[in-house]
């Protein structure tokens, strides 16, 4: 059937479709994120190993379940951790919607809790430092908890740092429309201040209760892109566009990939290195 | 529909030109790439074979005072890390990244600057490593570095931080080629190629770059341990500090162990290419072969403590690592008997590859047999840091590894240059080699047992050593020159040797049915493929169980322009900021240190930003 289709194609097409063409039918990059991130379960698993060897190595310094017997921090900060996975997942459907604009709020949330994470940990170490007098000098314990969960922090700024990356490719590429700022943030400006709602061209002003209006857009986040047309139907222009924008939404994909690893290992550091310790030291 | 190829306005546009120098430097072609690979290991193999020359020589006699001690210690340690990291795997890769696309059928591996940073990587960290001779102070801890020697106290000097270094980059530069070699081979085999037809080199390589993206990042965490340990004052493996130094050869041998087999495996993999095109015969048991490279390399990782029986783990420890030793024996076992079964009542012609195929299958199986004596513990205490051992690696690194890639290069050379080198000097290169191997290595087992230890730069008189010290030192000159002949036989073939042509072998493989050397964009016609041997198919249709499609075989259909990515500046601009910024941490002069971070991240974006294909005016 496809051979068929592909006999009458046009040449063009069927040689730019040769090029972008995988064995798997998975791009490359994504199958690269997959051996990446396989590899890097071995970079943990390496770390995670030290720390279990040194935990009770404390020397003179304080033990870890006196260290982690406050988890209550940790605790929001592995929360909020895992709820940027879930903001994630939310971008990654706006992006494939085609919606810029949540696509972009959507990762920037998920980069904001990154940076809570990232502060609270900085804070975290701070009184680690300060309070506990705990540093890599003090105690094997010490230095195998703060390079293992400092490794892990230096991939969340990673991370984060990929995700505006990735928004502002998307929204600084010379594709975007560029408005005149005073039809863009002037008007936007002016209804806050002024409390006038602001109204788009050709809207309609027949008003929707505030609670439908919440619902259509909560419903809006979780919804799927609509049915494309067949490859073979287009033509060469349009499969290039086509095959553009689904390389902007790989790029979301990917860094959705990373993101939600670094999650998944924070769950396994949580677990292993706070909750057993705080949990065994009675 | 309007355009939508927005110009991307770069700091540097990618270069057109594929001409001279530069045209070297910027490459993204791997065929390029692997010549590299080639060339480089090729001059860094003088590099350790001279160490290992002036060990020789220190050792021909007893209470020889030609080098110092400390001398020999740095001599040990270069020659081990350098034909580890520096020959025999870059080697490997140049192997991988020349052959892989050619035989998947594909026009070039699936991340072509990625590729390209490899390299240029390999070639920092591999110069990082020689600068510390010329800084006064090479590393001298051996290639495993055991603690507590690599702390502070005891190695004051940057001799190790340049070999923690250069080996972390080195390992960057190979967990990203095996990356890019992996996604190559899932997704760039070309029709009709399931995994089960591809060639076993290919399927080989895959397998080592899995081993590579495993074991590597677990000596990345160690060096980074130790990293800590000299510069920020933690005590990961200093003893007094309450560290662990035992740690540190559990860290070193999960990943040294699998890391034997990332440098044997591809010399298995030529081997198993060039037997049954030099016997006529198709590879006895292709599917055995797979499964046991899988099993090999699963294995692999499950055997780390056989280099620790002295440590003294316990008996269960002790026990389960000696049995799953042995267990390694059992594959490995299959495809000696494989390769023997492939020549068994062929057509051989004993061609210099074949020569070299066959050198590796005799002197890998003395190896394997010696290994297998010391994966038992108690024979093993006999043994280990004696010159036993290093008869024991020899054997499976040189009679293995060294043989398997000379008969690679004999036979991939016509393809890779278009000409042919010299038979005859080929088999004067192999009988001198072998002899001098054997001569060198053989009577180590000896001295090994009589008590002999590594790592000591000399011996005293009534010990007893003298005369096959001095026998080993003779054969290790006749290896020695061995080698000009290849040399020579290089020189000639590039004087004008014989023409090669498509196929000189009468091969099976793909790479065979493209010009040597092979056009920029390998193939004109992507072809298609019936069976793992499609090249066989292509020439004999009438034996083929599935004749090959009729457009496979039949002329191209008139020119058609293909596009390749551009070269581009930015691997070798990113590895130089890498190379600096190491050099920057090494001298703790952290501005140098953040320029050059900065100058990665910067050209970060350059990469990201950076078209595919050269901006042109149209
Ligand atoms: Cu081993």
């Amino acid at each position: 059937m496809a051979q068929q289709a592909a006999q009458h194609m046009d040449p063009a097409l069927a040689e730019a479709m040769e090029h972008d063409h995988t064995s798997t039918g998975q791009p490359h990059r994504k199958v690269l994120m997959w051996a990446f991130l396989g590899s890097e379960c071995m970079f943990f698993g390496a770390l995670i190993g030290a720390f279990l060897v040194y935990q009770n190595s404390h020397a003179a310094g304080p033990d870890r379940h006196e260290v982690f017997s406050k988890i209550f921090l940790v605790s929001i900060m592995a929360f909020v951790l895992l709820l940027s996975s879930f903001t994630m997942v939310l971008g990654l459907a706006a992006a494939r919607r085609g919606d810029q604009k949540m696509m972009t709020v959507w990762l920037l949330v998920t980069a904001f809790c990154g940076l809570f994470f990232i502060g609270s940990q900085g804070y975290e170490f701070y009184t680690f430092v300060n309070t506990d007098h705990m540093t890599p000098r003090t105690s094997n314990f010490a230095a195998s908890f703060m390079i293992l969960t400092g490794f892990h922090g230096a991939h969340v700024t990673g991370g984060i740092i990929w995700l505006v990356s990735v928004v502002l490719l998307v929204r600084l590429h010379p594709s975007q429309k560029k408005l005149p700022i005073t039809k863009t943030m002037l008007p936007k400006f002016l209804s806050i201040l002024s409390g006038i709602p602001q109204r788009q061209e050709g809207e309609t002003l027949e008003p929707r209760p505030r609670h439908r209006r919440f619902t259509a857009f909560v419903r809006r986040q979780f919804q799927a892109p609509a049915p494309a047309a067949p490859v073979t139907s287009l033509s060469v222009e349009e499969y290039k566009a086509r095959h553009l924008a689904e390389e902007r939404i790989l790029n979301v994909e990917i860094v959705g990939l990373y993101w939600h690893f670094v999650d998944i290992v924070w769950v396994v550091i949580f677990t292993v290195v706070y909750l057993f310790s705080a949990g065994a030291g009675k | 529909m309007a355009t939508i190829a927005y110009p991307i306005p770069g700091i540097l546009r990618r270069p057109t030109s594929t001409a001279g120098v530069w045209g070297w430097i910027t490459t993204v072609d791997a065929k390029r790439i692997g010549v590299l690979y080639g060339v480089t290991a090729l001059i860094f193999l003088i590099s350790g074979g001279a160490a290992a020359l002036v060990m020789r020589l220190q050792l021909a006699a007893p209470d020889n005072t030609l080098v110092s001690a400390g001398t020999y210690n740095a001599l040990f340690t270069m020659h081990g890390t350098v034909m580890v990291f520096l020959f025999i795997m870059p080697i490997n890769a140049a192997f991988a990244n020349f052959l892989l696309p050619l035989m998947l059928g594909a026009r070039d591996v699936a991340f072509p600057r990625l590729n390209a940073l490899s390299y240029w990587l390999f070639l920092g960290g591999g110069l990082l490593l020689h600068l510390s001779f010329l800084t006064g102070g090479a590393p001298d801890a051996g290639w495993f570095s055991y603690a507590n020697l690599t702390e502070k106290p005891y190695s004051p000097g940057h001799g190790i931080d340049y070999w923690i270094l250069s080996l972390q980059i080195l390992g960057a530069a190979s967990i990203m080629s095996s990356l890019n070699f992996i996604v190559t081979i899932i997704n760039m085999r070309c029709k009709g190629m399931s995994f089960m037809r591809m060639p076993i080199f290919v399927w080989i390589v895959f397998i080592v770059s899995f081993l590579l993206i495993f074991s590597m990042p677990v000596i990345a965490i160690a060096l980074v341990l130790l990293t800590a340990d000299r510069f920020a004052g933690s005590h990961f493996f200093f003893a007094s500090g309450g560290g662990d130094p035992i740690l540190w050869q559990h860290l070193f041998w999960i990943f040294g162990h699998p890391e034997v087999y990332i440098l044997i495996l591809p010399p298995m993999g030529m081997v198993s290419e060039i037997i049954p095109v030099f016997s006529r015969k198709p590879l006895f048991g292709y599917r055995a072969m797979v499964l046991a490279s899988v099993f090999i390399a699963i294995t692999g990782f499950a055997v780390w403590s056989h280099h620790m029986f002295s440590v003294g783990l316990g008996p269960i420890a002790n026990t389960y690592f000696a049995t799953a030793t042995m267990l390694v024996a059992v594959p490995t076992g299959v495809k000696i008997f494989n390769w023997i079964a492939t020549v068994w009542g062929g057509q051989v012609s004993l061609k210099s590859p074949m020569l070299f195929a066959l050198g590796f299958v005799g002197l890998f199986t003395i190896g394997g047999i010696s290994g297998v004596m010391h994966s038992s513990p108690p024979s093993d205490l006999q043994q280990t840091d004696t010159y036993f051992i290093v008869a024991h690696f020899h054997y499976v690194l040189f009679g293995g590894g060294m043989f398997g890639i000379m008969g690679g290069i004999y036979y991939w050379f016509p393809k890779i240059t278009g000409r042919m080198l010299s038979d005859g000097l080929g088999k004067l290169h192999f009988w001198l080699m072998f002899i001098g191997f054997n001569v060198t290595f053989f009577p180590m087992h000896f001295v090994g047992l009589n008590g002999m230890p590594r790592r000591i730069y000399t011996y005293t008189e009534d010990m007893n050593f003298g005369a096959l010290n001095m026998l080993e030192t003779v054969g290790s000159f006749i290896m020695g020159a061995s080698f000009l002949i290849l040399a020579y036989n290089m020189w000639k073939s590039f004087q004008g040797g014989e023409k090669a042509g498509n196929d000189p072998w009468d091969a099976n493989t793909l790479e065979w049915s493209i010009a040597s050397p092979p056009p920029e964009h390998n193939f004109d016609e992507i072809p298609e493929v019936r069976s793992e041997r499609p090249l066989f198919d292509q020439k004999h249709p009438e034996l083929a169980h599935h004749p090959p499609a009729a457009h496979a075989a039949a002329a191209h259909h008139g020119h058609r322009h293909i596009h390749l990515p551009a070269p581009s500046y930015w691997p070798v601009i990113m590895a130089a900021a890498v190379t600096i910024a190491a050099i920057g941490l090494i001298y703790k002069n952290y501005p140098v240190f953040g320029i050059a971070l900065g100058m990665v991240i910067v050209t970060l974006y350059a990469w990201v930003k950076e078209p595919v294909f050269a901006e042109t005016k149209e």
